[in-house]
């Protein structure tokens, strides 16, 4: 990749993640993923608010789940298009096999595994939640931003975050950029993170003023 | 005498001569984790690396560890330090997963299968065979490495703990 492509992407994830408009625009993404999971789901699924974190690599699994071995889904697509990056939906297994009852109109404890039908379920759960996302970040920007085709990986929450730490570490220092939020449903019984996170040269995070 | 459970963690390099002690890497996606044993001084040490080597060679990266080129020799150094002789030394190699497959998903990165290959060649060069490995296919794994007996067992999600 050429220097001045890597310096536009780095402008654009500049611009939004921390110009003066990124809490609006970043506000009005978010909403948009949770009216339409919101739709999906039939719950009320509400968002918090997001917020820029610099993860250092060591730190990256205890900011992702509670145990290095918890039964883990992961939903991971690809950021593509005028920007790149990577986004993750992490789920603990219970709570995603919940979800998969709510989708497919079944009683809470009807699935018990994540088999293809269910891992066909999650795996449009991360496509309608990146999509709501980047489009509104099109729509704004103007430029093409779109997400791949998801993978669904289930599996221990060290392995998962470990495979995304490594396709972001080929970039960047010992940082991660993160876009941190989650969703909730109403009565609290699911709770996800849902991340996002550009893809950094190294001399590039100095510019993220992050909290 | 109870297991003293000694987390290696990503870019971490530990090591070892407490029989109490058990080095564990969780949760081993596509990172590998590479163990050396001396089964006559009974000194141990294990290696968890990301990637397979650092983009940028020009200068020292901040963490050698978390590759696995820069991260072995320095396994070696640390367990040499601890007592180890390098001509009794075993050498274990797990990990290495692509975690990233899904239909219509294309992850060409390859990270798992680059860190077996970077770890069979580093270790190849330094004149180390590996006496075991369990690496490949597409699931994570937990890596422990007892100290106490050398032994060293691997876990998958769902499975029981078995000897590699």
């Amino acid at each position: 990749m050429s220097t001045q492509k890597i310096d536009q992407q780095a402008e654009l994830w500049l611009q939004i993640l921390t110009s003066e408009k990124s809490g609006e625009l970043l506000g009005a993404a978010m909403k948009n993923v949770a009216d339409n999971l919101s739709m999906m789901t039939g719950r009320e699924i509400t968002v918090d608010p997001p917020v820029l974190k610099s993860i250092p690599l060591s730190e990256l699994l205890e900011h992702g789940a509670e145990s290095p071995e918890a039964e883990t889904v992961g939903i991971y697509l690809l950021i593509e298009g005028d920007l790149h990056g990577q986004s993750l939906l992490i789920f603990g297994l219970t709570d995603a096999l919940y979800l998969v009852d709510m989708l497919m109109g079944e009683e809470p404890g009807t699935t018990q595994e994540m088999d293809d039908v269910a891992q066909s379920a999650m795996a449009e759960i991360g496509n309608i939640s990146l999509a709501s996302f980047l489009n509104v970040l099109s729509d704004k920007t103007g430029h093409s931003i779109v997400p791949s085709p998801p993978a669904v990986i289930i599996d221990m929450a060290a392995s998962i975050l470990a495979a995304v730490a490594a396709n972001t570490m080929e970039f960047a220092a010992d940082q991660l950029i993160i876009l941190d939020t989650a969703f909730k449903d109403a009565g609290r019984v699911i709770q996800t993170k849902f991340w996002v996170i550009p893809n950094m040269e190294t001399n590039i995070i100095q510019y993220f003023k992050t909290k | 005498m109870a297991d003293n459970v000694r987390s290696v963690s990503i870019g971490q390099i530990v090591v070892s001569k407490s029989a109490a002690d058990v080095l564990v890497a969780y949760g081993l996606g596509s990172c590998v984790a590479v163990s050396m044993y001396d089964p006559q001084r009974k000194v141990g040490g294990m290696l968890h690396a990301l990637l397979p080597s650092a983009a940028n060679k020009s200068t020292m990266p901040d963490n050698p560890a978390k590759f696995v080129d820069l991260g072995v020799p320095l396994l070696l150094d640390e367990v040499l330090k601890l007592g180890a002789s390098r001509s009794g030394l075993i050498v274990r190699l797990c990990g290495g997963a692509s975690m990233l497959t899904s239909p219509g998903f294309k992850n060409t990165l390859n990270i798992g299968d680059r860190n077996v290959a970077t770890a069979h060649e580093v270790l190849k060069s330094m004149g180390f065979s590996i006496k075991a490995q369990d690496t490949g296919g597409n699931n994570g794994r937990t890596a422990k490495l007892y100290i106490a007996t050398g032994e060293m067992t691997i876990r998958t999600m769902g499975q029981q703990e078995r000897p590699l």
